[in-house]
This record gives C-alpha cells, structure tokens and sequence, in this order.
C-alpha cells in the first residue's frame, strides 16, 4: 500500500527565542486547514539558555511524532547554529532556514568552546543541500513593529518556502485566534514580511522542482 | 473544513480532557514531568476538585478514599512518583474500589527530565491491576473511558501508562464525547472486609486479586483497543504505546498486533497472531516486558536481542536495529549529528535566588579547586553537599559545581545524616527546596533531630514548585484550582520539629548568606537556613539591569563564576545583557564584584 507522504518541519532554536510558540502556531495552522498533523518538541531546558527543538509532521498517513533523521523537509532555526545541531535531520532535497541572530552559549564566555562563525555554518549546510536561506529575522521583526516577533516572521519564511501543504490564510488565522488585536495585526505583518524575504530568495532557485 | 469537534491536543491534555469527560469528580497529582500538564488541565474544570498533593503518596490516597465513596478518581504522577505512591497502590489493588479509580503514571524513556528511566509496565504486574498505554493523543483521550469502567466493572484500580513521547507529542483528537457524572452523590458505605487490610481481611482480597486478574485476561481477549491489523504475513510485530507508531513507519507493510491493554495480555489473541505470522518479533520501548511475558506463553519471539534496552526508541532506531537482524535491507547512510558545536548546558536563569547561596558554597567548599583538580586519586569535598530534585539540581554543573549527590526527591537530608554518622571528616550540608521539602524532606529532618545529628540543612524557599513549571504547594497559600488558601509556614514547622537553631536569609544577600552557613556549619547540633526568595520567574517587573564600569573592571572574570546568563564575555571583557539581567531584585554580582565595577 502506498502512504501519502508527508511534510516534516523542524523549528529549532534556544530556550526564550519563541519556538515553541510558531510550533503551536503551525499546529493550529494544520487543525484549521483540516491537514493531519502530528509533531512532539524536545524542551531541554526551556527558559535556561537550552537547546530547544520542535518538530511537526503534516498531511501524511500513519506516522510517528518524530521526523527521522535524513526525512526532515524544511528547518527553520531561529538560531542559527541551532541547524547544525539538527543537521542529520536534513538531506540534499531539505530546505534550512537561518535566522542571523545568535545566541552565544555560556560556555563560549568561559573560553570552553567556540562558535562557528556563519561562513561555517553555511558551509556544513551546503555541503547536504543547496537550499539554505538566511535571513535577518530580527531586524524583519523590528520593521513589522516588536522586536519579539522574529518567531513569527520565521514562520512567514517557512511558508514563503511554498512547501506547505496549509495555505497562508490558515497560518495568519491561527495567528490572529493566538494574539490580541494589535499584537496579531504586528504578527501577521511580520508574517507576511517573512514569507516575502523567503519567496523572493527562492524565484528562480526552483524549490519546489 | 475543519470539524468542530477536531482540536489539536498533546497526550497530557487529552488525557485530562478524557478523564474529564468520562466523569472524573476528584484528582490529585504532585508535579512531574513529563505527566504534570494533565493536572494542570484538570485544574481549570471548575466543577470537579482537583489538588496539588503534598507528594505522590498522598494524591493516591486522597484519589483512592475518594474511589471508596463511589466517586470516579484520578491519581497522576511521572514515572518516579509512583515509587513514591507504591505503598497505597498496592493497597488499592488489594482492597479496590467503588469509583472508577485511574492512576496515569508517564514513564520517561531517554532520561529527558528525571533521575531514572525505570519501565513502570512492572509495576501492573506486580499490583495484578489492568495496565492501558495509548499510542498517540486520540488513543489518550479513548483509553481514558475505558479505563474508568474497567475499574468498576473489575472492582480494580487501572494504570494508564504513557511516555514522555507520548505525554508531550501533539495530534489531532476527535473530542467528541460529553461530560457524564454517574455518581454525583458519593457515599461510604461499611464494609471492613473490603477496606480494613488486617491479615485476616487481606489474605481473601489476594484471592479475589488473583480470580480478578484471570477475569481480566479473558476480557483483554476483546477489548477494542487491542488490535491485530493483518498485512504481509512474513512479518508479525506485537507492539504498544509510541514503539507502536515508529514499528508502524519502519514495517508499513507488516502484520500488527496493537496492544492498548498491555496487561494482563490477550494469549488467545497472541496465538492467533502468532499463527498468522512466520516471524513474530515484539518491537518496545525499554525492557522486554512484553517479550519476555509472550515467551513464557511458550512461543517463539525475538525483540530485545536487536532492540535496545536502553534510551527511548525512534523511527531510526529501529530501522537501523531492524536492519542488523537482517529483518530490513541495510538502511541509507544518515549524517552525524554536527561535532564540535558549542554546548548549551542548562543553567540558572538570571536573578535566580539558588546562585547567591550557590556561589557563597563555591567558595566556602573550595569547589573550584576539586573541579580543576584531575590527579591525586580520590578526595572527600572540604564541605559535602548532598543534594536533591529542583531546578537547584542545576548547581551540580559548572561553574558553580556545589552537588556531591542527588537520588531522589527528599534523599539529601538522610544522606547527609549517614555520612556524618559513617564518620566522614567533612561537614555536611544538605540542600532541598521548598515543594521538595514538603513533599518528602520533612521525615528526614525529623529524623535528624531525632536521632542528634550535626548536620546543616538548607531549605531554598522560592515559593513555588519551579522546575516543573511554577506549580503551588503546600507552602505557597494558593491552591491547585487558583483558590487562597492555607500555608504551611516552614519556619514553624522546623522549630515544631525541634530544630533549635533556625535562621531565615535573604537569599539576595551574599554577606549574610556566608556568614549564616559559617555559623550553622560550626554549631554541633541539626542546623537549618531557610534561604528565602522568590523564583525570578515569577516576578515581572525587572528595573535597573546592572551595568560593568569598563573603566574599573580589571577583567578578574570572578563574576563569570556565578554562571549567571546575564553575565557575558566578549573578546575578554565582561558585560552585562541588559535585557536578561533581573536589576533591583537581585544584585548579587555587584556584591560580589571585588572592584565594586558593577552597578545600576
């Protein structure tokens, strides 16, 4: 029997950054739309600095509440070195995209580790899939009007990728439902500035070849 | 479109939402991931009664007197806490109930958040009780009816066992049953026999147990939720709970048999599959429990032998244990995961009241040195630092590295007794917060006074229950359900207890917090710092982040020292964030600064 296959998203990030939050978003998203979906997040130590990881699986037919690895279609690290944690995740079809705005860990102040500058982790992106988008989601945010809604402008990008089986409505309805009147007018204008900047990157790249 | 009925809901609230609507009156649950969500749904009915217990013990005897009284009842705990709970869950088995009574316990694979993964399936076998594990959020919320009438109609108390990966995964559920009460109007009615265990009342309930159990198998034969799905008959997988939806995506072709009861089995049921199949292999999480209990069925069945025992399952996991034992073709080369990445340890959020007192122990125990330290064969801490559950476990790691111990909830205040009575040359002093204390710290310290011990005990009062998600207990004065209520002073029962020496400190205040442990740590009898300040999470109002005088700053990196996440280094020189630093409440690295570089 053939099985539907279906649309793995990773949102990954650090404790603080609102991960958890575009998951619930997407989620919502996929209950509006009537689209399956299924999808378990991996806390670590939210509010402590932690890694944090969320993956969401959409439209298929039985599947399990994680992505395997290698089956991941799109990452959206809100953190960018946050990809390359998850990068197993990925295959040479997957789409990563990269928020600019770092989180250095604790141990980098210590002199314990180092950060990969972005050149490398761009570099070990490329080395799986060419698709790798970087965008200033901060700066995208503070544009649409709160600084805090670079989450949200992630999630425009994920949609921008046009690999969602949820059409744009569904997400900006969610967004609406979640906030109060002027901070989902914020949202959804950090959405729609997302989605754009991702849109426009990929013309002519061909992701949905 | 959507159906009304449809929500997305993770295990936690499905199982709070289907014990809701199958009519539970009464629940009570201490805090613990991963199963503390569905108390916390529960708590928002206003129209049943739900608790925060002092610990897991209680909330099942609070959840099993309420079952003798007709009521329908619900304990929930993670998969530890039914450690705790083991003595009137036993109980429960033998004596039964009225009221449906349903015990959730959410077992925790893979160690995300706990000190153990210990596979609670046992613990059905053990007590002779019927056991039901959902494999998504859908099942959750259907087991849950089922697992109330169960209990009724078998006169038992049920386990529902779920996972982390069960408990915090998200799918869509149809909701669509209403709320039914069946007996709104509980009462007790005599019966010694039945609830008085003496051994003369409690020998025939173990019969009744045993007759119970054989009743229940022959029920299990056709119980909806025990499923065989035929497919391809080379292959026949018996499996349950998560381990079933990744046997699913691996073997999509496959035989199944689902089990949503995974005791007591369905042995017709087993043969039948068995003789369907031409390989039956059983595919689950943790230890062979189900494979071992088919094999002494007398049938052939693998599982454990390409399985691992240790860690949760995934979908690649058991693709690639699969293809070991020859059952798949060798599976694609998956990448690493990425080397060299900078960790991110967890660590005690900015103007967290545990890194003051943390900091003066650091130092007072010379930690730093027994951390660099690598030679020298074995050394005993200048000071011995038994620890315990919380968010203040975090103090183990570096850089403040203050815990020589941790077990379980309550273990620091007799672990620390037993060492100073073993003879140890060290002090010791024992570290517990405020809900941990309530919950199973008290019978320690107890004991300490009892039996004249010389050890120094300090309660990290920050007013909630914070590593689980800032849950109120017994000493917070509000209740589970949001309502004002009652607190339970600590310093009071402390001197109740008959500890002399008690000192309360201002857990923001470094000078007094080194010289109130000097003094207890001095003193030859049971000596108690109750370190006081509220968890900062819970306070919103953050003024005058502090800010590092680069003209003063010698770059000593001492205040890198309290791990703060505020705190920060950029090409050697220290500053402070200021949108994460605490400013006003806290302050603690402006004490400590020896070149007084840091200020508002």
């Amino acid at each position: 029997m053939a099985m539907k296959k279906e649309i793995n998203i990773i949102i990954c990030g650090v404790g603080g950054q609102g991960v958890v939050l575009v998951s619930e978003l997407l989620g919502n998203a996929a209950v509006i739309g009537g689209v399956a979906v299924k999808g378990s997040e991996v806390l670590g130590m939210a509010q402590r600095g932690g890694s944090v990881f969320s993956n969401l699986r959409l439209g298929g037919d039985v599947i399990a509440p994680m992505t395997p690895e290698g089956k991941c279609d799109v990452i959206i690290a809100v953190e960018p070195s946050e990809a390359l944690r998850n990068i197993q995740y990925i295959s040479k079809n997957s789409v990563v995209v990269l928020n600019t705005t770092t989180v250095l860990p604790y141990t980098v102040y210590l002199g314990q580790s180092g950060y990969p500058s972005r050149e490398e982790i761009t570099g070990k992106l490329h080395e799986v899939t060419d698709r790798v988008i970087t965008l200033d989601a901060s700066g995208i945010a503070k544009e649409a009007g709160s600084l805090q809604a670079a989450n949200v402008v992630m999630l425009g990008a994920l949609f921008g990728t046009g690999l969602m089986p949820i059409s744009e409505e569904n997400a900006k309805e969610a967004i609406l439902s979640r906030f109060k009147a002027k901070v989902g007018e914020i949202n959804v204008r950090a959405f729609d500035m997302g989605y754009e900047t991702v849109w426009k990157a990929l013309k002519g790249a061909s992701v949905k070849g | 479109m959507m159906k009304k009925t449809l929500q997305i809901l993770s295990g936690n609230e499905a199982l709070a939402l289907g014990a809701y609507h199958s009519g539970v009156q009464v629940a009570a649950a201490y805090p613990g991931t991963p199963s503390t969500e569905i108390l916390e749904n529960l708590a928002r009915f206003k129209d049943i009664y739900a608790e925060w217990s002092t610990n897991e013990k209680v909330a099942m005897e609070v959840a099993m007197g309420a079952a003798y009284t007709g009521a329908r009842a619900m304990a929930s705990m993670k998969h530890v806490g039914l450690n705790v709970a083991s003595d009137p869950f036993m109980a429960a088995s033998y004596t039964g109930i009225i009221g449906g009574l349903v015990i959730v316990c959410a077992d925790d694979p893979q160690i995300h958040s706990s000190q153990n993964e210990q596979d609670n399936r046992h613990y059905a076998r053990m007590a002779k009780i019927p056991m039901l594990e959902p494999t998504d959020s859908q099942d959750g919320y259907d087991l849950m009816g089922y697992a109330f009438d169960i209990s009724e109609e078998f006169d038992t108390p049920v386990l529902l066992r779920t996972t982390t990966r069960i408990s915090h995964s998200k799918s869509v559920v149809d909701v669509s049953r209403k709320r039914v009460v069946k007996n709104p109007q509980p009462a007790f009615h005599f019966n010694q026999q039945k609830y008085v265990m003496l051994p003369v009342y409690a020998l025939p309930r173990h019969a009744l147990m045993e007759k119970r159990i054989l009743k229940l198998a022959e029920y299990s034969e056709t119980f909806p939720l025990n499923q065989i799905t035929w497919g391809k008959r080379d292959l026949g997988i018996v499996t349950s709970g998560v381990a079933y939806q990744y046997a699913r995506e691996v073997f999509p072709e496959a035989s199944f048999l689902k089990l949503g009861m995974s005791w007591p089995l369905p042995e017709k049921m087993i043969k039948e599959f068995t003789a369907g199949v031409e390989r039956l292999i059983v595919i689950e999480e943790l230890d062979p429990f189900l494979e071992q209990n088919i094999k002494s069925m007398g049938i052939e069945v693998t599982g454990k032998e390409f399985i691992p025992l240790v860690g949760e399952l995934n979908t690649q996991i058991v693709t690639d244990s699969s293809s070991g034992a020859g059952l798949l073709p060798e599976s694609e080369k998956i990448l690493d995961p990425a080397s060299g990445l900078p960790r991110r340890p967890p660590l005690l959020c900015p103007g967290c009241p545990h890194t003051g007192i943390y900091f003066v122990l650091n130092s007072l125990g010379q930690r730093s040195k027994l951390l660099e330290s690598k030679d020298n064969g074995p050394q005993e801490p200048k000071l011995i630092i038994t620890g315990d559950i919380g968010c203040y476990t975090l103090g183990a790691l570096p850089p403040l590295g203050v815990l020589d111990t941790t077990a379980c909830m309550g273990a620091g205040i007799g672990q620390a007794l037993g060492m100073e009575r073993a003879g140890v040359k060290s002090k010791v002093v024992a570290i517990i917060g405020d809900s941990t204390f309530m919950h199973s710290g008290i019978t320690g310290l107890v004991d300490a006074v009892y039996n004249q011990g010389h050890i120094t005990i300090l309660i990290l009062d920050n007013r909630t229950t914070a590593m689980t998600g800032h849950q109120e207990h017994p000493g917070t004065g509000i209740s589970a359900q949001g309502e004002e209520t009652f607190a339970v002073d600590i310093e009071s029962l402390v001197r109740g207890i008959g500890v002399n020496d008690v000192k309360v400190v201002n857990a923001f205040d470094l000078k007094a917090l080194r010289n109130g442990v000097k003094d207890s740590l001095d003193r030859p009898e049971v000596s108690v710092i109750i370190v006081r300040g509220s968890c900062a999470m819970l306070i919103r109002k953050r003024a005058n982040p502090r800010k590092v005088d680069i003209e003063k700053c010698t770059q000593c990196n001492y205040c890198l020292g309290l791990g703060c996440p505020a705190i920060q280094s950029v090409d050697g020189q220290v500053f402070i964030e200021p949108t994460l630093c605490a400013g006003d409440i806290c302050t603690i690295c402006e004490q400590l600064c020896p070149q007084k570089a840091i200020s508002a």
